[in-house]
This record gives structure tokens, C-alpha cells and sequence, in this order.
């Protein structure tokens, strides 16, 4: 890369580049994230009370006791958001990582065959696109009938056409470009040069597609239960509480702490992802010793 | 255009790097003056500082004097009235260098109104003649057509009209032909030699290729890592070279009188980067003439013999 | 297959006769990249190809080694046919034809080391066990001049010149007898090619090499190569010797390419321009492809497509100008049947 180039890359950073997991940005993502997957994870141990005990005064503000307050039943608040986090974010994982499947499956059939396969495959995908994600998640929702499992379904059905597109795009360039060609001609198959030089590069941005995507996922599935197609009460999930919040407004702890739980989840692997464009761009990770 | 102490310095994660080390060069009117050097030498950098077009944090220093202004101290718009008017630039690529969605006619007219403040008539009609200038065939009829019609040498052409709308005084081109086919070239080469001697325009051209120097530059100043390592007339410069790196450029070119099967002959090495520039003399680990106090004393820049030289040795001046 | 079939007599190392390339261009006509040309390669040989933008000769190298059908003609390697891929390996018999490409950015692959990636070419060859890889990755990067240690780095981490080099040493893995080298040096500055082309010449004599060097810069191609051949608009309009075709150049274009390159001698020198544009390969010129812009053009030019001739026995050119016979001699020393087509002012 030239001196030049280096410097505008440089610029675009805050003037100061860094390799890029030193990025505060990204380590204040990376820590809430992983904090958030602990949460979950723990949750049993971290969470001060039993999320559906409905033994305490209601609505009553945040104090000591409950630091989130207590919602109109008696629940305490922050036991229910730490509990949310086990729906909202295993289950995202979950779900991104079967549609990155899927999708990626897909995409790399058509790249690879590409022909009648790659047309086909892709009218299908244009036909999932047509759809608006939340409406055809909501479409999907309500034909299986309510509950946290179709909501997942649907959440899948509209994620994986995205990975199909890039990893197809992804394949065809890669395929294309001198380096396989190369390999080509010293004698490797097509699908040696698949698996050994393709899809390895096609691994990272489908990695940061899948980290960005697992925000869209927590926010689709608590869209979901927002609107009484997801997690179905009494289950705690974030959407859910903030559609409760949204009934009582003047009890304003309800809704707004699941509502900072979900923002705070969503930025944090949004930076997440973004850092780990950079990470799989060999050129800036350890970019230091540029020429 | 007088340039004196020139000096840019960029952020970089490890402090400023020195990209431009004190560059004095002057263009004479109705002249063409050469910057040569390889990439990294700094040469496109100078003429980005003469143009404020560093990127955000780079710290200049020095004089850029050109019709009693200091390029170096104007800012903004008082440097966009100069540069816009008085001095043009031309890139190295073509394809990229004119705006995809205008038409002809809009890039060429939008400078002359806007600097020179012609109406929309007049502007037009002196468009035609400069496309004419730039021998594009039909030029009223290109005036409404689109760059990607197109080929890489008209849309050189074109760049040269655009950058000579508002009769500039100075034409700055930076590797103008190094993208294009040889005859291609040489026809760009023929149209600045003909605009320079009927405009009176001078020009400043940075390129690598000596040969292309060779072909319309009346001084040359030869850049190597952020200096001037030797300056003076072409045909005194490439016949009788005296610094060792401008002999070292000179002998990687194959020649038409060379043997067969004689090797090349490259330069060992490479340039230094800004971070690590050698104590001494910038060239010396490359030197096939170096000497003790080549690695210790940086030579200064010193006029010797009708040109300006910076070495200890100079191995060839007998010549 | 028997892969120890000896080379067919003594042959050219790679022949391409009357090759045509075609491509389709999206929902427009096709275009013919390459329109019949024929190029040969004897053994141990440096054939030089020249040609600016659109002449098609990197349609020509991409077809020579199997990477992109060819519509009409044959394209033999070592007296076999060299077929086009397809998703299948590529014939065990080509493996010794190879190429390398123009960009040594992208023919690398950027996420691994070089190492693993000499390595890999072996592995797909069938050639070192894995035990002696590492040997062998490293007598591959010494033939090029490199370092053993270069295996544990990535390519960001070189130079231009350095990442082409690394290109020939993979190229090389395969042991080839005949390379092709598309624009090798066009990206690099003024030394690197030094090394590059210094190092070529070494390869392919010490080797006995046969190369095919694509390459829009006259100077170095003349200086390398033992045979050039001059490419206009999809065919080939000369071919000949390096040195005799430099000093006594038989066909218009090939006159007017060497009266373009500039000289870094320091007298001023302006190159000569060609006047007009290389037109569309879609749509070619009638006839002769280079009519339109030939300063000695006459009505045969127009009306009859030029065939080729044999000159002063290693020696072709296309051209109607150098019909008549006796020694060969420039177009301007030609005798002009007039009408001439184009009056100069």
C-alpha cells in the first residue's frame, strides 16, 4: 500500500491508527457483548430474585432492593432484564449462526455451480427480499402461531437470504481473481481451490456480517415480542417488558431498563462487528510495519 | 513559481514522519520543469502541500512564492481562488479524474464561470476552442457527451482543457501519461509541448519515467527520499548525470546500443521510508561511491558547473 | 495418461495457429478479443509480445494456457492440444505450461504466508513429499533471489518487485518448460523491472525456459526477448528477430510503435503520435485493421484483408506494402501504389 493510501486510512480513524482490537470503540464493545453472553449465561447466580416471583410491592421505582424497580405485577425489574438477556442472546446466536449456515450453503452453491443454480437460487433470494424484514417476520410469526420457537423460525427465515447474496458475491470474486486462477493452472480442482482458497477468504466477512447481524436478530426477535408474536408472558424477554412499559408510561422504570438492555446489547456488537472488519483485513491488524 | 525550504511532515502512529526535507526549486515562465523520482520520493507530496491537498495533521513549512502570493499561507478560499485560476492541475488517471455524471460542457464551463465569472454563452463557446486546443474531434457536439464515452488519452485531453479553462499561468501534471499506450503518450507529450510554447505556460511535471522527461522538460530536478539530490538543464542532466542515483536511474533503462544478454542493471535496495531515513547522506547504503563521510555528513545542495548537486563524491564531474 | 510421454520431436515448446478469442459482452454483440493470430515459441526461446490497449494479447496469453476458450484455431503445448478448464483438475501434461500475471497485488493470496503457499503449489503437483516441502520452498525462493526466510511472511509485507518475484518461484514449483507471463513488470518502477527482466533471462536460460513475455514497453521487450511480435486490434501484423525488427521495422504500426518511445537521452526528442483512435474491437476496420490510421495506405489496404508473408526467411508481416518482394525494407522505402488513401497536409 502506498504511503499515501496508508496516510487516508490513517485519517478515517481519528488520525491515529491502531491495531485494531486496540480500538476503544471495540473493546468497549467486545467487553459488553461478553458481559451480556456472561449475564446470560449466569444468570441464575447474577440475578437477585426469581424473575416471575410476583411477591413484591408493585411498581415501585428503583431503590435499593430492586435496583430496576418493580414492575405492575410485583416483579422485580432487574431479575427480568438479566433473565431476558438468556432469551435474547443465545437465541440470537442461535439463529445467526443457522441462517449463516443456510445462507452461506446456498450462496457458495451458486457461486461454485453457478448456471441454472445460481439463477434459481438467486430469484429465490430476490423473492425473500422483496419483503420488508419486519413484515415477513411478523407474516411468518403469525402463520406458525405465537411463541418464542416460531418467532426464532422466523427471525432465520428472513436472515439467511443476506448471506446467501454475499457469500455468492463473495465466491464469484474470489474465484475470479489470479491468486485461484493460479492454482487453477498448476493443476488444483475447482473445488480444492473452494475450500482452500476461497471460502477462507470468504470466512471474515461473513464473520463481521454475522456479528452485525446478531444485533439486527435481538432487535427483530424483541420486535417480535413487542408486538405479542414472540416470548409470550409470562416469560421475561426484553420486547415484551417494553411493550408492558409502553402500557404503563407513568411507571417509567418498566419499560425503560429493558429498552437501555437491548440499545446497550445492539451498539455493542455493532462495534463488535465493525472492528472485526478490520481484524480480517490483513493490512490493517498488523498494518505497524507498513513501508 | 518559486519554491523554497519546502518541508512536510505527516502524523503517523509513531510520530511525524518527514516527507518532504527542504526542496528549493524554481519554475520559470514558459517553461517546463521536471520533478523526477521513483514513488515515496516525495515528489507528489510537494505538490500536494502547493496545493493545500495534505491530508488533515500534515505540517508544512517553507516559502511557495507565485504571483506575490505565499501559496503556503493561504488558506481555504483565497488558496481555491488562486489555485482554481492561476494554476492547473492535470492527474494521472483518466478514468478517474473527471466527474462520471457531468457532461463535458459542465466541467469545462463550471471553472471559467465561477472564477472568471462568464455567462453561460460565453462560457460555452470558450470551451469549444479549448476542446479545439486539445484537438478533440466535433467539439461542440462533445461538449454535451459524457467521460465514458470517452477513450483513456481523450479524457486526457479533456483534463487539459478543463485544467487550462481559466488561462492559468501554471499546469501542474503528476504522472500525466504513465497510464496510457505509448502513442497515446506521445500525443500528449506534442500537445503540452505545443500549449507551453503558444500559452506561454509553464508547467511542472512529476513523473518517474525519464524518458518522457527527456522528451519536454527544459530543467530537471531529481527527488530522493524528501530532497533534491540534483537539478539542472535536461540535456545536461541525462547526458553527463553526476549524482550516483541519477546514473543508477539512467542505467536500469535498457538501452538501444546494449549487448544482448546484458543483464539490467537495477538499483541495489530500495528507498527508505520516511521513518527510517540513512544518518548522512540519504543515498549512501545504495552508493556504489560512497565514502567515509557520506555516512555521517548530510550533503548540502550546491551549485556546481551550471547545475545544483548534493555529494560528497561526485564520481563523475570530470565528465 | 502416461505423464512421461517425451516431447514430440523437436517441435516448438508452444504454438498457437489462427487463434480467435471471443467474449459476449452483456446484451451487446460479441467481440473479437483475438482474431486469428498465430505465435510460436521454440524451445529455450524469449518471444517478446507487444501491443497496446484493446490489441488483444491478454485475451492471447489467457487463452495460451487453457484459462479461456478459444473459438477457432489450435493452441498446441509441446505438440499437445491445450484444452480450456473446466471444474476438473487441470491435465497432468500442461502442468509445465504456466503463467504469471500482471498484478503481483492480486495474484497472492493476501491471508496466507508465502510459505504455505509454495508449499500448497507443490502439494497440488503431486511433487515433494511434505517432508522435503520445505527444502524445496526454499531452493524455489533462492532460484529467484530471495531469502528463505520471506516463507514466514505475507505478501503485504514485500514489495512489488519482490511479490513478482515470489509469483515466478510458485510458477516455477511446477517445473515448466514454458511460461507466460502477462505484463510482469508493468507494475513496478524502474528498478524492480531491472530485476525482474534480469532475472527472467537468467531463469530461462539457465533453465532453458521458453517464455512468453506480454508487454506493452518496447524498450525492455527489446532488450530480453530473441523474438517479437507485434499485435494490432486482434491480429498480428509482424513478427521477427528483436534486433531487426527494432532497426528495420516492416510493418507501418510496428514503424510508428518504435517512433513513439520516447528517449531518456537528454536531447528532446518529442515522440511520434499515431493519428486517430484504436477503434472498437466490436467493430473493426474493413480489411487491413490498421487502414484507417496507416500513413502509406492504399485502395488494397482497404478492400483486402492483408496476408501474411514470410520475409527474409524469420521474418512475417501483414502487410500489402511489403507485397512486391526483394529485400526487406520500410514501409517509407516502399514503392507507394498511389492512390494513397490518407494525404498528409
Amino acid at each position: 500500500m502506498s504511503t499515501l493510501a496508508f496516510r487516508m486510512r490513517a485519517r478515517k480513524r481519528g488520525g491515529r491508527t491502531r491495531p485494531a482490537w486496540r480500538q476503544p470503540l471495540a473493546v468497549a464493545g467486545g467487553v459488553i457483548a461478553v458481559a451480556w453472553l456472561l449475564v446470560a449465561i449466569f444468570a441464575p447466580f447474577v440475578a437477585p430474585y426469581d424473575p416471575l416471583a410476583q411477591t413484591f410491592a408493585p411498581a415501585q421505582g428503583p431503590t435499593s432492593a430492586h435496583l430496576f424497580g418493580t414492575d405492575e405485577l410485583g416483579r422485580d425489574v432487574l431479575s427480568r432484564v438479566i433473565y431476558g438477556a438468556r432469551v435474547s442472546v443465545p437465541i440470537a446466536l442461535l439463529l445467526v449462526s443457522l441462517a449463516a449456515m443456510i445462507g452461506g450453503l446456498v450462496g457458495a452453491l451458486a457461486g461454485y455451480f453457478r448456471g441454472i443454480v445460481d439463477g434459481f437460487s438467486m430469484r429465490v433470494v430476490d423473492l425473500f427480499f422483496a419483503f420488508p424484514a419486519i413484515i415477513l417476520a411478523m407474516v411468518v410469526a403469525a402463520v406458525l402461531g405465537r411463541g418464542l420457537r416460531n418467532a426464532a423460525l422466523a427471525i432465520v427465515v428472513v436472515a439467511w437470504p443476506s448471506y446467501a447474496r454475499v457469500v455468492r458475491g463473495l465466491v464469484l470474486s474470489v474465484g475470479d481473481t489470479e491468486y485461484v486462477e493460479s492454482a487453477r493452472l498448476l493443476g488444483a480442482s475447482a473445488r480444492r481451490t473452494l475450500f482452500r482458497d476461497v471460502l477462507p477468504n470468504v470466512a471474515g466477512p461473513v464473520f463481521v456480517l454475522a456479528t452485525l447481524d446478531l444485533a439486527n436478530a435481538i432487535l427483530l426477535l424483541a420486535g417480535l415480542s413487542f408486538l405479542g408474536l414472540g416470548a409470550q408472558p409470562p416469560q421475561a424477554e426484553w420486547g415484551s417488558m417494553v411493550a408492558d412499559g409502553a402500557q404503563y408510561f407513568q411507571w417509567w422504570w418498566i419499560g425503560t431498563f429493558p429498552g437501555l438492555a437491548i440499545f446497550t446489547a445492539v451498539l455493542a456488537f455493532n462495534f463488535l462487528g465493525d472492528s472485526l472488519r478490520d481484524f480480517f483485513d490483513p493490512q490493517t491488524s498488523w498494518g505497524g510495519d507498513e513501508r | 513559481m518559486e519554491v523554497e525550504g519546502l518541508r512536510v511532515r505527516l502524523p503517523t502512529p509513531r510520530g511525524f514522519a518527514t516527507v518532504v526535507d527542504g526542496i528549493d526549486y524554481h519554475v520559470e515562465p514558459a517553461q517546463v520543469f521536471g520533478v523526477a523520482g521513483e514513488s515515496g520520493s516525495g515528489k507528489t507530496m510537494s505538490m500536494l502541500a502547493l496545493l493545500g491537498l495534505l491530508p488533515a495533521g500534515a505540517v508544512v513549512e517553507g516559502r511557495a512564492a507565485f504571483g506575490g502570493q505565499d501559496l503556503l499561507r493561504l488558506k481555504g478560499r483565497d488558496l481555491r481562488a488562486v489555485s482554481g485560476r492561476d494554476i492547473g492541475m492535470v492527474f494521472q488517471d483518466p478514468m478517474t479524474s473527471l466527474h462520471p455524471m457531468l457532461s463535458i460542457g459542465q466541467q469545462l464551463t463550471e471553472h471559467m464561470r465561477r472564477h472568471l465569472g462568464l455567462s453561460r454563452h460565453a462560457a460555452g463557446d470558450r470551451a469549444v476552442e479549448l476542446l479545439d486546443q486539445v484537438r478533440i474531434p466535433g467539439p461542440r457536439s462533445a461538449l454535451h457527451a459524457y467521460p465514458h464515452q470517452f477513450s483513456g488519452g481523450m479524457r486526457q485531453r479533456i483534463a487539459i482543457a478543463i485544467a487550462l479553462a481559466c488561462g492559468p499561468r501554471l499546469l501542474i501534471a503528476d504522472e500525466p501519461t504513465t497510464a496510457l499506450d505509448v502513442t497515446v503518450q506521445a500525443g500528449i507529450l506534442r500537445l503540452l509541448d505545443r500549449l507551453r510554447r503558444e500559452r506561454d505556460l509553464s508547467v511542472l511535471l512529476i513523473t518517474h519515467d525519464l524518458a518522457v522527461m527527456s522528451s519536454i522538460a527544459d530543467r530537471i530536478s531529481i527527488f530522493y527520499a524528501g530532497r533534491v539530490v540534483e537539478s539542472g538543464r535536461r540535456d545536461e542532466l541525462l547526458r553527463h548525470p553526476r549524482h550516483p542515483y541519477t546514473r543508477a536511474l539512467l542505467d536500469a533503462l535498457p538501452h538501444p546500443e546494449a549487448a544482448r544478454d546484458t543483464p539490467l542493471v537495477a538499483i541495489k535496495g530500495a528507498p527508505p521510508s520516511p521513518q527510517q531515513i540513512p544518518e548522512g547522506c540519504r543515498y549512501h547504503p545504495r552508493c556504489p561511491y560512497a565514502i567515509e563521510i557520506c555516512a555521517t555528513d548530510d550533503p548540502p545542495l550546491v551549485p556546481t558547473g551550471g547545475r545544483r548537486l548534493a555529494c560528497h563524491v561526485d564520481p563523475f564531474g570530470h565528465e | 495418461m502416461n505423464d512421461n510421454v517425451p516431447l514430440s520431436g523437436d517441435g516448438p515448446a508452444l504454438e498457437l495457429q489462427d487463434v480467435e478469442v471471443v467474449y459476449e459482452r452483456r446484451g451487446r454483440e460479441r467481440v473479437r478479443a483475438v482474431a486469428g493470430a498465430s505465435l510460436t515459441v521454440e524451445r529455450g526461446q524469449i518471444v517478446g509480445l507487444v501491443g497496446e490497449s484493446g490489441c488483444g494479447k491478454s485475451s492471447l496469453a489467457r487463452a495460451s494456457v487453457g484459462l479461456v476458450p478459444t473459438t477457432a484455431g489450435t493452441v498446441r503445448f509441446e505438440g499437445r492440444e491445450v484444452t480450456p478448464l473446466t471444474r476438473r483438475a487441470r491435465p497432468r501434461e500442461l502442468a509445465r505450461l504456466q503463467m504469471v500475471f500482471q498484478n503481483p497485488y492480486s495474484s497472492l493470496n493476501p491471508r496466507r504466508k508465502i510459505g504455505s503457499q509454495l508449499a500448497d503449489a507443490l502439494d497440488v503437483l503431486g511433487l515433494a513429499p511434505s517432508a522435503d516441502r520445505r527444502g524445496r520452498v526454499e531452493e524455489l525462493l533462492d532460484l529467484v533471489g530471495l531469502p528463505a526466510s520471506a516463507a514466514a511472511r505475507y505478501p503485504h509485507q514485500f514489495s512489488g518487485g519482490q511479490r513478482q518475484r515470489i509469483a515466478v518461484a510458485r510458477s516455477l514449483a511446477a517445473d515448466p518448460s514454458v511460461l507466460v507471463l502477462d505484463e510482469p513488470l508493468a507494475s513496478l518502477d524502474a528498478s524492480a523491472q531491472a530485476q525482474v527482466a534480469n532475472l527472467l533471462v537468467d531463469l530461462s536460460r539457465r533453465l532453458s525456459l521458453s517464455l512468453l513475455l506480454i508487454s506493452h514497453d518496447l524498450a525492455i521487450v527489446r532488450h530480453v526477448a530473441d523474438v517479437v511480435s507485434v499485435m494490432y486490434l486482434g491480429v498480428m501484423v509482424e513478427t521477427g528477430p528483436a534486433r531487426s525488427l527494432w532497426s528495420l521495422p516492416l510493418h507501418p504500426y510496428t514503424e510508428a510503435l518504435i517512433g513513439a518511445v520516447p528517449h531518456p537521452d537528454g536531447s528532446g526528442f518529442l515522440p511520434e503520435a499515431l493519428p486517430g483512435e484504436v477503434p472498437d474491437p466490436a467493430h473493426p476496420p474493413v480489411a487491413c485493421r490498421f487502414h484507417p490510421r496507416c500513413p502509406y495506405a492504399f485502395d488494397r489496404c482497404s478492400t483486402e484483408d492483408p496476408v501474411t508473408l514470410e520475409i527474409d526467411g524469420d521474418r512475417t508481416v501483414a502487410c500489402w506494402l511489403q507485397a512486391g518482394g526483394g529485400p526487406p525494407a520500410r514501409p517509407a522505402e516502399r514503392p507507394k501504389p498511389l492512390p494513397l488513401l490518407h494525404v498528409k497536409e
